[in-house]
């Protein structure tokens, strides 16, 4: 099946699926549901079809997951919504928060042969006007690598990229207290017994326990195959 | 005559006072500073409908009065938390009211981050720029009259444990009252496209609703709904859902943009607006690494921490041990042989019937020596101590080791705090478990704390194990509490539901403790202990007397034999004083003496009883007071269930040992 055929919904349901896998094992149907804005009770249908397509693994109460599969036709989609902003901003000369309204609808109706031309034409951009990644023609996209901050060593210094945000109320207390995205931050003191650690931020100190820390992610100065010996046996990168 | 028109002038004055809020980030001396400005008659009230505190003081101030409200400290007014939501609706509600923002001149940008909160929320603020003195020790040196220039505010450098420009910052509030200074508050620009969406936000606004609820603008409300603000989005929504529609729908929008949550959004721009400003302002110098920077890190290191932390609680309790009990002994010789006599005379004289005057002049004068021969040494000796481990900040610290062992038990580091505090006395203690963030949290330190032997269980375990068997021994129990503690928690953590938060805390620098604010603190604790204890000890001593005189004891214990003789091994008799013991614990010792006639206990029980009898009392139903304070602040539901768990758990344990001491021990 090519992915001209697919329906909007089911691409637009991939390509949220992939942006909400990000930050999490397997995603809830509910919570995808309101970001597709889709009727609950049709999802189930959806994600039927879906599943039979084979593009999701879909578990009742677990959540669902995307296959290899679904991630590269993911990866196309927002290939095509992406090229379709610069599109939008570079030729017709559309204002960036113009763009990605019309480029939703857009990205559903391009041929692979209009995204190779699309691309040429725009000079193989490599990102989006809101500074996104263009994943590749192959399907590759820059993921950034980061680590979670629980698996820095005292001493080592990073910026943090994002906060796994399940529990959107430990969101607002770290942003409250200075910990958010951008931020450089030094790990003064590190608990062996079980992980809690001392964050140095500018001028101030914060004391994080173990859970808070492994869901703040952040990315290192110094190149990861140079880290990987400094780190703790048992620890996991995550994507 | 006279005298009418004095009063009158003084109501019309009350009916205009100032009011003053004083609003900051946690550790920026924000305490000091209202304990600077108002006297002693600190007057601490819950937000209506909820456990936030907040304090309020009156003060007269170039013939005007003032009241000040020290609103909770937070790092920001969304509404996250409790403190947060309660800082900002006073902050909204008090319409005539002036802001003083106090902000951490060694900490700018954070600080700043709240500040421009409040400038959005178009209140009237002054700055005070505190510790400057503790700024320029560590080599940043900030230029205030820029920072008053970018801000659109007046901002006044202070040290208010020094007591400098606090005169100056509360003359500039009652100036801009007076409209004798007028402020031109800055406005929080936002990015381009940010900026575009919030004027549409805006639109939508001033197209629907007729009128915002508590007076916020609407830009601040735009700003607000797209941050998903919980309760603003929760109160609009019932004005109009459609306005929370569109916000929602722009908030997406943001989200596509940028690929992060608005609210992340715009809480990055709004520090990015904080950085700009703090940069601008700031000087900074080389200097040298600070003795307390040396002491943070030896206190916050696992290899010194821990041992340090350990040679702290032992100075504590032999602190309490020892000066305690020295004070003790002086205010019971005091009351027996003086004031006792006089309360028993004088009631002798005054109540015509007999047996009233034993239960009344027993209840009576038994009931308020528990309150000054317990309270007054330990608790207040123990409070005064814990002020000043708190406001040197290294209880904090404490938190940070204790984080990973709480953990085990369903809490997080912090919680470490209050269940300290039970040593002292459980009932402010289960009080302090509202730093905790959740119920379940909350509910679990509470429980813990009942099993922690306060100053009164503290009583009885030395009089009995100390006295007789030893020191160690002593030492045995303590530990053998502690394991039961642990154990407890490991259990009751899987055994209750419910939402567990992590530690996120800051770690103030190290700083030398200022005493008036720490015996305000104590201060506040023991007239909070002396309102909810003292009635209840009181009450309590009454109506056991009462019991006792009317022979309604024996029946009592026989009842209780069964588990008292059977389970636990110990003399029947013992029952009745376990059940004075409800009332507070250490009168299961003078209980003890009463009843059987002698103060030597070795005729009454052996060592192997001694031991089930000190185990039962220190575990067994939290004392009536603690039991009043849990079911006031989580409920009588979750009381009474606490106090029947301590009672089972206190009855195996006992029964427990009993058995090992009997088949396993000579």
């Amino acid at each position: 099946m090519k992915a001209k055929d697919l329906g909007e919904k089911v691409e637009e349901c991939l390509e949220i699926l992939f942006k909400l896998e990000k930050d999490r094992e397997r995603v809830k149907m509910t919570e995808l549901a309101e970001k597709l804005r889709f009727p609950y009770s049709s999802m189930t249908v959806l994600l039927q079809k879906l599943s039979n397509m084979g593009l999701i693994d879909y578990e009742p109460y677990k959540g669902v997951k995307l296959t290899d599969k679904g991630k590269e036709l993911a990866i196309k989609v927002i290939r095509r919504h992406r090229l379709s902003e610069r599109f939008l901003t570079d030729i017709l000369g559309f204002d960036w928060s113009e763009a990605h309204e019309h480029a939703c609808k857009l990205e559903h109706v391009i041929t692979n042969k209009i995204e190779e031309k699309l691309d040429e034409k725009l000079g193989k951009p490599t990102v989006c006007p809101h500074g996104n990644p263009i994943p590749t023609a192959n399907g590759k996209i820059i993921f950034e690598n980061d680590i979670p901050l629980s698996e820095l060593q005292p001493a080592e210094e990073a910026t943090i990229t994002r906060i796994l945000d399940e529990n959107s109320n430990l969101l607002r207390r770290l942003v409250a207290m200075g910990i958010l995205p951008g931020v450089k931050v030094t790990v003064k003191e590190k608990s062996p017994l079980g992980g809690a650690l001392v964050l140095k931020i500018g001028d101030y100190e914060v004391a994080l326990g173990h859970d808070v820390a492994s869901k703040i992610c952040v990315k290192t100065d110094v190149p990861p195959h140079r880290r990987r010996h400094r780190r703790r046996r048992g620890s996991r990168r995550i994507q | 005559m006279m005298f009418c028109h004095e009063r009158s002038k003084k109501a019309k004055n009350i009916g205009n006072a100032v009011k003053i809020l004083l609003a900051g980030n946690p550790n920026t001396g924000k305490s000091v500073f209202f304990n600077r400005i108002t006297g002693i008659g600190v007057i601490i009230s819950n937000y209506p409908g909820t456990t936030v505190e907040l304090l309020k003081g009156k003060t007269r101030f170039n013939g005007k009065e003032i009241v000040i409200i020290d609103l909770p400290g937070t790092y920001s007014l969304g509404a996250g938390s409790m403190d947060e939501r309660v800082a900002r609706a006073a902050i909204l509600e008090e319409e005539s009211a002036i802001v003083i923002n106090i902000v951490d001149a060694s900490n700018l940008e954070r600080n700043l981050y709240l500040t421009l909160q409040l400038l959005e929320l178009q209140t009237p603020i002054v700055v005070a720029l505190n510790m400057i003195d503790e700024a320029r020790k560590r080599g940043i040196e900030i230029d205030h009259e820029k920072l008053s220039e970018l801000l659109g505010v007046p901002v006044i450098p202070t040290v208010a444990t020094r007591g400098e420009g606090i005169k100056e910052v509360v003359e500039t509030a009652l100036k801009v009252i007076d409209g004798k200074i007028t402020i031109r508050p800055m406005k929080v620009q936002y990015g381009r496209d940010i900026e575009a969406i919030i004027q549409e936000l805006e639109k939508v606004i001033k197209e629907r609703l007729k009128t915002i609820p508590r007076n916020i603008r609407a830009r601040t409300l735009a700003i607000l709904l797209l941050e998903g603000d919980p309760e603003i989005v929760e109160e609009i929504k019932n004005i109009d859902s459609k306005v929370v529609e569109a916000a929602k729908r722009l908030a997406e929008k943001v989200e596509e943009l940028h690929g992060e949550p608005a609210s992340l959004r715009i809480a990055k721009e709004r520090y990015g607006v904080a950085h700009s400003i703090a940069k601008a302002v700031t000087t900074r110098y080389k200097r040298k690494t600070l003795f307390r920077e040396r002491l943070d890190t030896l206190t916050t290191n696992v290899y010194t921490g821990f041992p340090i932390m350990i040679s702290v609680w032992v100075a504590l309790f032999a602190l309490l041990l020892y000066g305690g009990s020295f004070l003790e002994e002086l205010i019971v010789f005091g009351w027996e042989s003086y004031v006792a006599p006089i309360i028993d005379k004088g009631l002798f004289y005054i109540v015509p019937n007999e047996f009233l005057y034993h239960v009344i002049s027993r209840g009576l004068i038994l009931g308020l020596e528990a309150g000054l021969a317990v309270v007054v040494p330990y608790v207040t000796l123990f409070y005064i101590a814990l002020a000043i481990l708190e406001d040197t900040g290294y209880l904090t610290r404490m938190a940070y080791l204790m984080d990973n062992i709480m953990h085990k038990m369903g809490l997080h580091g912090r919680a470490i705090i209050p269940l300290i505090a039970g040593y002292g006395c459980n009932v402010p203690a289960v009080m302090g478990t509202r730093v905790l963030e959740t119920r379940r949290e909350r509910v679990l330190a509470a429980f813990l704390i009942t099993l922690v032997p306060c100053s009164a269980r503290t009583v009885v375990i030395l009089g009995l194990i100390g006295q007789y068997i030893g020191l160690l021994a002593v030492l045995v129990m303590y530990t053998l509490n502690l394991a039961i503690i642990a154990v407890s928690g490991f259990f009751l953590n899987r055994i209750i539901k419910g939402e567990t938060t992590g530690l996120v805390m800051e770690l103030p620098p190290y700083r030398i403790p200022h005493p008036i604010p720490v015996l305000k603190k104590t201060w506040i604790r023991f007239r909070e202990f002396v309102y909810i204890a003292f009635p209840l000890l009181i009450f309590g001593s009454l109506f056991l007397s009462a019991l006792e005189y009317s022979g309604f004891l024996r029946p009592v214990a026989s009842l209780m034999s069964p588990v008292v003789v059977g389970i636990l091994g110990l003399p029947a008799l013992t029952g009745i004083t376990l059940f004075f013991g409800i009332l507070r614990k250490e009168m299961t010792l003078e209980m003890l003496i009463v009843l059987f006639g002698t103060t030597d206990f070795l005729a009454i029980m052996n060592i192997h009883q001694m031991i089930v009898f000190t185990i039962v009392v220190t575990l067994y139903f939290p004392c009536i007071a603690t039991f009043a304070v849990l079911g006031k602040e989580l409920g009588w539901k979750t009381a009474i269930l606490i106090a029947i768990s301590t009672i089972i758990l206190a009855i195996i344990i006992g029964g427990i040992t009993n058995l090992i001491l009997t088949y396993f021990w000579m």
